[in-house]
């Protein structure tokens, strides 16, 4: 057969338009996420490590270093280095535990890449979320924090997942069948995730009470990192997975 | 109707040539048997005809076009049991049956049906990781099938099966042709009458 098409593909390419009806993107979206949510809820693999990793560094930094009330860039650089290591923690089991299970074929043949991308991203978000909900009371809490802009520092702690949560998602799909893939998932993921951590360092701090400036363009940067995370996961997704 | 035709199709892994120069074709209503001893590409063949890997050289043409171009829609299109590809076993089989029918937008009536079918209807709310190896495979073969897909690919499907198993995956085997094509890949002699026609691999292909 001739590289060209030939005229019997090209005819039956016109027969299939009429052959498969294309499913729907957003139904496959959340079969995806809820799929991965109830394993999780049944496994709970993920959730008892990173919270167990969150909960034991805080009391450890607690412990150590005690009230941080009146040290707001110091108390957000700490927070943000708990969520980054637990997130890290999360986020290396979205893709290797299909390996594993030798069920990472049945997604392939049965879902659109795009679709699989941002099921999995959907799942990481709520992991993330659920990690970062139960964090951030505590770590207020246990280092004597006010927060000044409450509204502000859960925008800025959003976004933020956002962008770790696409980004994870596609890291965590190209280190899935290396080994060591921890390791070099927090290698990997700490330059790309660097300038949301730097702007929502920037952020947490002023609303921790740091005189350091307006939040306006951090905040924007922020948003515009996270947008930008989760288009080029979509982009991306197919040629790394 | 022709529904696949593979022109000088071969896959090398390194250097290594597992096969060379296929060609073949399968009309409406035929079943191909692949077989062949282990290690001689019978399931790398299949996974080249479903688009989970890409030909070295040559072409896969399936009704719905050149299977590079459409890599997905081949893979949507077509009902494949691969060694491979499992079920969720943190997953009863009901959710599992009921998630490949949410991605391949089937009715979800049509779960119930399929367990009828496959005789799991009792088993349906049980954790895959409690079943049997046979018990598996009719989940997996219902996964295949739920779409009524026009394509059938099939490695090795009355392994581990009992003699009920069997007659079920011969009966599916038959419905599935009357639908479109069958291709399977097996070492048992026994699975060979469901082929129209052969391919025999690791003979100097």
């Amino acid at each position: 057969m001739a590289t060209n098409k030939s005229s019997w593909v090209k005819e039956t390419e016109r027969k299939s338009q009429a052959f498969l009806i294309r499913p729907s993107w957003l139904k496959q979206v959340w079969a995806i996420a809820q799929k991965d949510l109830r394993s999780e809820w049944r496994t709970r693999h993920a959730l008892v490590t990173t919270l167990t990793f969150a909960i034991i560094s805080l009391t450890v930094v607690s412990l150590s270093v005690g009230s941080l009330q009146g040290e707001p860039e110091l108390a957000a650089g700490l927070l943000w280095v708990i969520i980054f290591f637990a997130t890290i923690v999360a986020l290396g089991r979205t893709f290797t535990k299909e390996v594993e299970a030798r069920t990472e074929n049945l997604l392939r043949l049965n879902a659109e890449p795009s679709a699989i991308f941002v099921g999995k991203m959907v799942f990481n978000l709520a992991l993330l979320s659920l990690l970062a909900a139960l964090t951030l009371p505590l770590f207020i809490a246990l280092m004597g924090l006010r927060v000044k802009q409450t509204e502000i520092l859960i925008l800025a702690v959003l976004s933020t997942l956002i962008t770790m949560a696409s980004l994870g998602t596609i890291l965590g799909a190209m280190l899935s069948k290396v080994q060591s893939r921890i390791a070099l998932l927090a290698v990997a993921a700490f330059p790309l995730f660097f300038p949301a951590l730097a702007a929502a360092l920037q952020v947490s701090a002023s609303a921790f009470g740091s005189s350091i400036g307006s939040v306006s363009s951090p905040m924007k940067a922020l948003s515009a990192y996270a947008v930008a995370s989760i288009l080029g996961g979509l982009l991306l997704f197919e040629e790394v997975w | 109707m022709v529904m696949l035709q593979c022109s000088n199709l071969g896959k090398a892994f390194g250097r290594r040539w597992l096969f060379r120069k296929l060609s073949f074709t399968v009309p409406h209503g035929m079943g191909l048997v692949i077989i062949g001893p282990n290690g001689s590409g019978k399931t790398t063949l299949l996974k080249l005809l479903c688009g989970l890997l890409l030909p070295t050289e040559g072409q896969v043409f399936w009704q719905i076009g050149e299977i590079r171009a459409t890599p997905l829609r081949a893979r949507m299109a077509l009902g494949t049991v691969l060694p491979d590809c499992e079920p969720y076993e943190e997953l009863t089989a009901e959710e599992n049956l009921q998630l490949v029918a949410e991605l391949r937008s089937v009715q979800p009536e049509r779960v119930d049906e399929w367990f009828e079918r496959t005789g799991l209807t009792s088993a349906k709310r049980q954790l895959v990781r409690e079943f049997s190896s046979g018990m598996k495979l009719r989940l997996k073969l219902a996964m295949a099938l739920i779409s009524e897909p026009f394509a059938l690919l099939l490695d090795e499907p009355t392994a581990m099966l009992d003699e009920q198993g069997r007659r079920l995956v011969s009966d599916l085997i038959e419905e599935q042709k009357r639908r479109g094509i069958v291709i399977i890949a097996t070492n048992d002699e026994r699975d060979v009458v469901y082929g129209d026609q052969q391919i025999v691999l690791g003979e100097g292909n």
